[in-house]
């Protein structure tokens, strides 16, 4: 390509194979290449995140799980040491009673929200991976 | 099995075929490359805004209600990302009048790759993402019409009008000294 046909293009009268010329000679410029291994890093990156993902549920049921026992225990579903002390410490086993009353009400109040937490977690991931 | 739509490509991701989207990351990273490349113009720097870029879509997927082409809105995603890495980077554009696109003598345009390079530094963004989205090939006119919401006729125009910008400048540049280095 000479000059004459440069400015020809500068002034929009070049002929069209000429212009093909150009382009070819341009787009090298301005096409690059990515690096070979691209897709396989994008695909490892996200199969790493899915699995790191996959992890932080496994978290959450755990929680879920601890949670379900202390509501259990909140309820009185486990046995307890009452029986003995309703033998020895009557007086000390009414105030535990109490105690125990409004530990259940803070767990029953975390738990709640620790369950909804659970379970926008949950719906979102369901979202994510719908069809 | 023939070569599948980006829809039911899309439609096997969200099913839970990876590959799938493998096979899009193939098909779009020149795109998302050379598009995050004209914006950082920083070689390293494009290649992290692409890859991200495609994580984002990864992520986002079960959001993209096929209304639009899938170019369309990756096209968005890679925008966005590599702007955004500019703005955190504050990366300095290179100043075109000292690059040293003056070579040795005798040299053709073919051969001077600064001249070209400083040309398309020089005549804006919109025509240089005019003309890198034209020489990827990846995209028909109608396609490219659809990411930038112009009809494939405008499109058409466009490039034309910056490959004579491109011209223009590039003869700018030369200058009478230069000016040739352009013979063949």
């Amino acid at each position: 390509m000479d000059k004459k046909k440069l400015r020809e293009l500068a002034e929009g009268s070049m002929d069209d194979s000429a212009i093909e010329k150009f382009d070819q000679v341009v787009s090298g410029e301005v096409v690059k290449t990515p690096k070979l291994n691209f897709t396989a890093e994008v695909m490892g990156t996200i199969q790493r995140k899915t699995v790191s993902r996959m992890g932080f549920f496994q978290v959450w049921s755990i929680i879920l799980g601890v949670m379900v026992a202390i509501v259990v225990w909140a309820l009185e579903g486990f046995v307890t040491p009452t029986i003995n002390l309703d033998v020895n410490v009557p007086l000390l086993n009414e105030m535990q009673s109490v105690d125990l009353s409004n530990a259940t009400m803070v767990f029953m109040m975390v738990n709640a929200l620790l369950v909804l937490v659970l379970i926008d977690r949950w719906f979102q991931h369901k979202k994510r991976t719908a069809h | 099995m023939g070569v599948l739509t980006d829809d039911q490509l899309i439609d096997n991701v969200l099913a839970g075929d990876q590959a799938a989207f493998a096979v899009l990351v193939d098909k779009y990273k020149g795109l998302a490359y050379n598009l995050a490349l004209r914006i950082l113009r920083h070689e390293e720097e494009a290649e992290e805004a692409a890859q991200d870029a495609f994580i984002k879509a990864y992520r986002h997927l079960s959001g993209f209600d096929k209304r639009s082409k899938f170019t369309t809105w990756f096209y968005r995603i890679v925008t966005n990302e590599a702007l955004s890495r500019a703005r955190k980077k504050k990366l300095q554009k290179v100043d075109i009048r000292e690059a040293r696109y003056i070579g040795e003598s005798d040299r053709g345009l073919s051969e001077n790759p600064e001249l070209i390079r400083a040309g398309l530094e020089q005549i804006g963004e919109k025509d240089a993402e005019m003309l890198t989205l034209f020489y990827l090939k990846e995209l028909s006119l109608d396609e490219i019409g659809d990411m930038l919401e112009m009809t494939a006729n405008n499109v058409k125009v466009a490039v034309h009008r910056a490959r004579q910008r491109l011209a223009k400048k590039m003869l700018e540049l030369l200058g009478e000294e230069v000016f040739e280095l352009v013979k063949e």
